[in-house]
């Protein structure tokens, strides 16, 4: 986690401020869609439930001679092979609390399917929907991000990511 | 099992799958049949393919399968001479023989290997032909019907085991879903199986805590038997999924030649139903291929080819008249590469007249006349893909009717694949559809460099040497190998790979010599060569797709994936330099496919440039059109033989001077043989073939033409 040092009185304002976003009238209904969520690079990302195909532990990757860093390599597993991409060099961010890979989450969107590195799988998760907003760094496919307890999770746009040149045989 | 025999045994087992089936239903047309000149006819057909087994036998060193196809041409002679009939006794006897070829056949391809207990069967019934034969020559019967006492031959029903049957596509898809659950159920046990071990410790840790041994003794033999009971599990599943993909495979991967097969069939057809003469003849349909791709390819296929029958071919009185043969050829042409399957379609027909297509778009209203004009010549002729476009001066069932090659074009464009058009006013017409691989088999050399594992594509590697440090020379700055008479350049596939290059000083090395189509060649340095796998390779994944040194992705059956080296940047620029092998071409002509690729495999990895016929017709076109070296030739082929090949061949002036080999099953000095070997520089029997001695014969006749 990324976090900067907030005078005491900023951090109440923004407890307060976040304590009325999520406050609800007991038995109000509660908007939420579920997420595949998982860490990488010390961060959280979710991908949308319905784009979660499949996870493999880090067994099923193996190496890609000549790769370039954002492809952390290809990975098999039910019948299906697939390439494995490292969503921290993809778009180069801090690297602080990068652990060795443990799962590969495998996402598919439009009938293609691509891998995705991942130190650990958190499992699926109901996010609020209320509380998914526009990323205010928007990067490829991390264009929207939620509130996860008292975490971030960066939301990625599974369609985004495929239309990256970089993952259509350009800049490899 | 030699290297050519490792490539060579699926052509034959292929080939020798499409005789026994032409062989039966001759047979079965022949059973009880009165002689005449049809009965002849068919008689003179069984025993040409017959020939053929026994000659490819021969030379492939299967004795045993070369006697029994020399008993069944004994049998079958007389009827083809009219002197006699097949009842249904030897005409069973006769179809048990075929179901041995057939199944000896089968368990050399399983196994690849010869094995006592397959030859058995063989001799079995040798001895009851043979049998057969004395107990049918009954003296002055004349032209009355042989007889058998063999009680057992009667037409062989299918076994359960060898039953065909119809499966819809859907539930081999289904299959293969089963195939990923057992894969889950497999990775879930072995991970139940860790659990397991965990919480053992943990209950003996508590047991040992309690201090209490009897328990503690208990607890680890019932721990330990409940895991092993599950390791057994998970080694039962894992067995199980592998057979149940092997079979898949099978299932799903089909030589090209049983698929093309109907398809062949069915121009002949269309050909008569028309009133044209054609043959069809199939190259490299020793081709492993998905039977999926094969079928999304079928209507394609099927309309270019009755657009060849149609439309591509004159009829005879027309090829009468401009000198070619009366039946026209349409050659199915195969080419596999590590991520692409290209068939071709090639007539010998009109060719496509660009004056003509381009004055019929102009009638059609397809563009104005201007449009048309300043279209080029090869612009025009790719006029005949589009949509509503038809030049045929009539409409025939299938075509004429402006709907087809753009319908062609689409459906090789939806599959990701494309069609392109060759041709030739006059000569011929060739369209080649090129789609990209699901699924293919395929043979690959198995190298380690830098600690991992590499696939190289077979077809690329012409040789391994061990090289020593000392014998290489500097050549403008690079390392090179010195190979007879040029030098090769060496590179290292660490560095092409991308991989750490840091290579261990070591005074001798392996490296594979590559060699491109077009003949150039590259020494490649490697750590270890492991050897030859056959291996699933599917294209490289479209995120890997810039990565221009990797061509695909093995997998080799094991779980284990490779990626497959592409060669082709690695030759650099075309260099003029090539050896002189490598400049030389060779024709083989032959009318056994197998032969053809025994002959091919065994030029090409010495070097030479191979072209292909499949009859002296053939051979001759070929010769006219290619600068050709050296004619290797069989004897005996359907249209024209190798005698008159031969003899048309020593009256050109143009081509009297090419050396020649004969390679024979009959003995040289047999009235058949002598005449043709007369007129041959040098005379191979198949029985005493060998590798080494075609070579070293091919090698001394190009020596002495040089000269």
């Amino acid at each position: 986690m990324n976090r900067r040092a907030l005078a005491p009185e900023a951090v109440r304002q923004l407890l307060r401020e976040r304590a009325q976003r999520v406050a609800r009238k007991l038995g109000e209904e509660v908007q939420v869609e579920p997420y595949a969520l998982f860490e990488r690079a010390g961060q959280l990302f979710g991908v949308p439930q319905p784009c979660a195909r499949a996870c493999w532990s880090s067994e099923a990757l193996f190496e890609v001679p000549g790769a370039p860093r954002w492809i952390s390599g290809a990975a098999s597993g039910d019948g299906l092979l697939v390439s494995v991409v490292d969503l921290a060099a993809l778009y180069e961010l801090p690297r602080a609390g990068a652990r060795d890979l443990d799962a590969v989450l495998v996402v598919e969107a439009g009938g293609r399917m691509v891998g995705v590195a991942c130190e650990a799988m958190l499992g699926m998760r109901e996010l609020e929907v209320d509380l998914i907003r526009s990323s205010p760094e928007p990067r490829g496919a991390l264009l929207r991000r939620a509130s996860f307890g008292v975490q971030t999770v960066q939301l990625i746009d599974v369609e985004a990511l495929f239309a990256d040149e970089r993952l259509n045989g350009k800049g490899a | 099992m030699s290297r050519e025999l490792d490539v060579v045994i699926p052509v034959f087992v292929a080939e020798l799958s499409e005789q026994l089936v032409r062989m039966s239903d001759a047979l079965l047309s022949l059973e009880g049949r009165a002689p005449d000149a049809e009965a002849q006819q068919i008689a003179n057909g069984f025993m040409r393919d017959a020939h053929s087994v026994k000659g490819t036998s021969a030379s492939l060193g299967f004795a045993d399968l070369a006697t029994l196809a020399h008993a069944i041409e004994d049998r079958v002679a007389p009827v083809r001479d009219g002197q006699a009939t097949l009842d249904a006794g030897l005409v069973g006897t006769l179809l048990a023989a075929l179901e041995a070829l057939r199944t000896r056949a089968d368990a050399l391809a399983e196994r690849g290997s010869d094995t006592p207990e397959a030859a058995e069967p063989v001799a079995e019934v040798t001895r009851r032909l043979r049998e057969a034969v004395t107990t049918a020559a009954e003296p002055g019967s004349g032209a009355s019907t042989p007889k058998t006492e063999d009680a057992s031959a009667r037409r062989p029903e299918p076994s359960d085991e060898e039953e065909l049957l119809r499966v819809p596509r859907r539930s081999l898809s289904r299959l293969s879903q089963h195939l990923d659950s057992l894969r889950l159920l497999r990775g879930r046990a072995g991970a139940r199986v860790e659990g397991l071990g965990s919480a053992e410790k943990e209950v003996l840790a508590v047991a040992r805590r309690l201090g209490d041994v009897r328990l503690q003794r208990d607890l680890r033999r019932k721990l330990g038997a409940l895991k092993r009971l599950l390791r057994e599990d998970e080694a039962l599943l894992a067995d199980t999924a592998r057979e149940l993909d092997g079979d898949l495979r099978s299932i799903q991967l089909v030589p090209l030649a049983t698929l093309l097969q109907p398809l062949r069939s069915g121009a002949r057809a269309h050909a008569r139903k028309v009133g044209k003469k054609v043959q069809v003849v199939i190259e490299r349909g020793e081709i492993q291929i998905d039977r999926r791709l094969f079928e999304s390819m079928r209507d394609p296929l099927v309309h270019l080819l009755r657009n060849s029958v149609d439309h591509g071919l004159e009829d005879a009185e027309a090829r009468a008249a401009v000198g070619k043969p009366e039946e026209g050829t349409i050659t199915l042409r195969a080419e596999l590469s590590v991520d692409h399957l290209t068939l071709e379609i090639a007539d010998d027909g009109r060719g496509v007249d660009a004056a003509r297509v381009r004055a019929h778009a102009i009638s059609r209203g397809v563009l104005g006349a201007a449009e048309a004009e300043a279209l080029g010549d090869e612009g025009a002729r790719a006029l005949i893909f589009r949509p509503g476009f038809s030049t045929a001066e009539s409409i025939t069932e299938t075509s004429g009717r402006g709907v087809g090659l753009d319908v062609v074009a689409s459906e090789l464009a939806r599959l990701g694949g494309r069609v392109e058009l060759r041709t030739e006013p006059g000569q011929g017409t060739t369209f080649s559809l090129r789609v990209p691989l699901t699924l293919a088999s395929e043979q690959v050399f198995l190298v380690e460099v830098a600690g991992r594992r590499v696939a190289v594509p077979l077809a690329a590697v012409e040789r391994v040497r061990r090289v020593r440090v000392e014998e290489l020379r500097q050549v403008l700055g690079d390392p090179a190998l010195p190979l007879e008479d040029t030098e090769v350049r060496l590179v290292s596939l660490a560095q092409a790979l991308g991989l750490p290059t840091w290579e261990a000083p070591r005074q001798t090395f392996p490296a594979l010599v590559l060699r491109a189509p077009d003949g150039r060649r590259v020494a490649v340095r490697v750590d270890r060569v492991v050897g030859v796998y056959d291996a699933v390779t599917r294209p490289l994944l479209r995120e890997l797709s810039g990565l221009a040194h990797l061509a695909g992705i093995a997998d080799l059956g094991d779980g284990q994936h490779l990626f497959v080296l592409n060669d082709r940047p690695l030759y650099g620029a075309p260099s003029a330099s090539v050896s002189r092998s490598a400049s030389r071409t060779v024709l083989v002509v032959d009318d056994s496919v197998t032969t053809r690729a025994l002959h091919r495999r065994v030029l090409e990895t010495a070097g030479y440039k191979v072209l292909v016929a499949g009859n002296g017709e053939e051979g001759l076109k070929v010769l006219e059109r290619e600068a050709v070296d050296l004619v290797v030739s069989d004897l005996e082929m359907p249209l024209l033989d190798g005698h008159a090949m031969l003899q048309r061949l020593r009256g050109s002036p143009k081509l009297a001077r090419i050396p020649t080999v004969l390679v024979s099953s009959l003995e040289r000095e047999s009235s058949k043989a002598s005449g043709a070997a007369r007129l041959a520089d040098a005379y191979v029997n198949k029985a005493a073939y060998e590798r080494g001695g075609l070579l070293d014969t091919v090698k001394q006749l190009l020596e002495r033409s040089a000269r």
